[in-house]
């Protein structure tokens, strides 16, 4: 439904411009992987079919305003549309607990993906800053399962 | 349309079509990576990033508006807690500062009256004694001064005291480092004078009032005196020098049934407040051994 798009579309932007939001230093390691973690959101909670070349466009811009090398959150933000979607209808009928963790396999895939094929062209990521991803991301996901009354 | 905030539910129409599209998704990877390579070795790729600048346009003057705003609502409570202190340490320096401008006001009217005391000091001599009157209870009654210097200083029983205004008084009693004024306003005081206009003589006595005026009394009925006459003293006795001034008229009565005027002086020193003083030591004030009293040397 284009009103699904656009939805999609409004989300995606929500999620590129907090990405590009200047952050106290301090927080800065804790920034959470937000475009990821909207296109989890969009996958349970959107659209039937999986929009991956939605999903793609989107990294793509991620890339531009970034910084990062274009293509690199392309990648991870359609493998992780591919996952979250595989693992839809198994999250919806798994226990809370469970839907959680299968939300996080894919979110650390988006977070491995960009650090390591970051780290082959010129932009390696840090262990902390890959754990402090994954944890806002986690409480992050938490605060939109709450949202979706999962 | 779809409700986003409905509960989840399997998706049948997905789950109909099959498994996902792994082609579509290996397919798009591929291209991402694709770029990925093409961008690291071929420059003209890089101008891509160009196109990208411009898209951050609109999306940093969004972020910059978002960021300013927050940091000018930041700002404005900081600065209003910041004013608010300022003000209360700008309050307390200015109470400050306001007790220091008081002692200032005082130093400043202490230090007039040490020059006119210098100026009194080489009028009569250098060999007089600079004196400071020691804090006291402010009893208005009492017409007696300590002052800070004694025998030991030179100081000595029946030694004129001025100030910058006029006579204040004789010392009745020397200490060893202190001694003990005798206002002129005392009951037991008097001071021979001498109208500066017309040059008649008189004595003026205490009259222990808390206005400290003095006392004319027993003058001629048709004795030339007017308000406002001023007198100084007569140099009579030898225990004032001449010429020093001692106060003005400021009432002549005539009591009714009596041969005499009085009349009433008020004092040219500063009884009331008698702070810095000098103890002359002219040829005219004697040594102090023919004085026995304050209140015999000169009445």
């Amino acid at each position: 439904m284009p009103s699904d798009v656009a939805r999609s579309c409004y989300l995606i932007a929500a999620a590129l411009l907090l990405t590009v939001l200047p952050l106290p230093q301090a927080l800065r390691l804790w920034q959470p992987p937000w475009l990821g973690v909207a296109l989890i959101w969009l996958v349970l909670a959107g659209p039937a079919q999986a929009r991956l070349l939605i999903a793609a466009i989107a990294g793509l811009v991620h890339d531009l305003l970034s910084g990062a090398p274009l293509g690199l959150h392309a990648m991870a933000a359609t493998a992780l549309t591919f996952m979250a979607t595989n693992l839809r209808d198994r999250m919806v009928s798994s226990p809370p607990w469970q839907r959680f963790l299968l939300a996080m396999v894919a979110l650390t895939a988006y977070l491995l993906i960009v650090a390591l094929i970051g780290g082959w062209f010129g932009q390696p990521g840090s262990l902390p800053g890959l754990v402090s991803s994954m944890l806002s991301g986690g409480l992050l996901i938490l605060v939109a399962f709450m949202f979706l009354k999962v | 349309m779809r409700n986003w905030n409905a509960t989840l539910a399997p998706n049948h129409s997905r789950r109909r079509k099959g498994p996902i599209r792994a082609g579509e998704c290996l397919l798009i990877c591929l291209a991402c990576f694709a770029l990925l390579i093409v961008e690291s070795r071929v420059a003209a790729v890089q101008n891509l990033r160009g196109i990208g600048e411009l898209l951050k346009v609109p999306v940093q003057a969004v972020v910059r508006v978002a960021v300013e705003s927050i940091a000018a609502t930041q700002g404005y409570f900081l600065d209003q807690a910041r004013l608010l202190r300022e003000n209360e340490d700008l309050r307390a320096r200015l109470l400050n500062q306001d007790v220091e401008m008081q002692q200032m006001a005082l130093l400043r009217a202490e230090n007039e009256d040490l020059r006119a005391l210098l100026a009194l000091d080489a009028m009569h001599g250098s060999s007089n004694l600079a004196a400071r009157a020691l804090p006291r209870n402010p009893d208005l009654s009492r017409h007696r001064v300590t002052l800070s210097i004694g025998s030991r200083q030179g100081a000595f029983v029946g030694q004129p005291v001025v100030d910058s205004a006029g006579v204040v008084g004789q010392i009745a009693r020397d200490y060893l480092v202190t001694s003990e004024a005798l206002l002129i306003s005392d009951t037991d005081h008097a001071i021979p004078v001498m109208f500066e206009r017309t040059g008649l003589e008189a004595i003026a006595f205490g009259t222990g009032q808390r206005d400290h005026r003095l006392l004319l009394p027993y003058m001629p009925t048709h004795a030339d005196v007017a308000e406002g006459d001023v007198l100084v003293s007569s140099g009579s006795g030898g225990r004032f020098p001449a010429g020093l001034r001692v106060g003005v008229v400021e009432g002549v009565r005539n009591a009714s049934g009596q041969a005499f005027l009085e009349a009433f002086v008020r004092p040219a020193a500063n009884l009331q407040g008698v702070r810095q003083v000098l103890l002359l030591r002219s040829e005219a004030a004697g040594t102090g051994n023919a004085v026995t009293g304050p209140a015999g040397g000169e009445s």
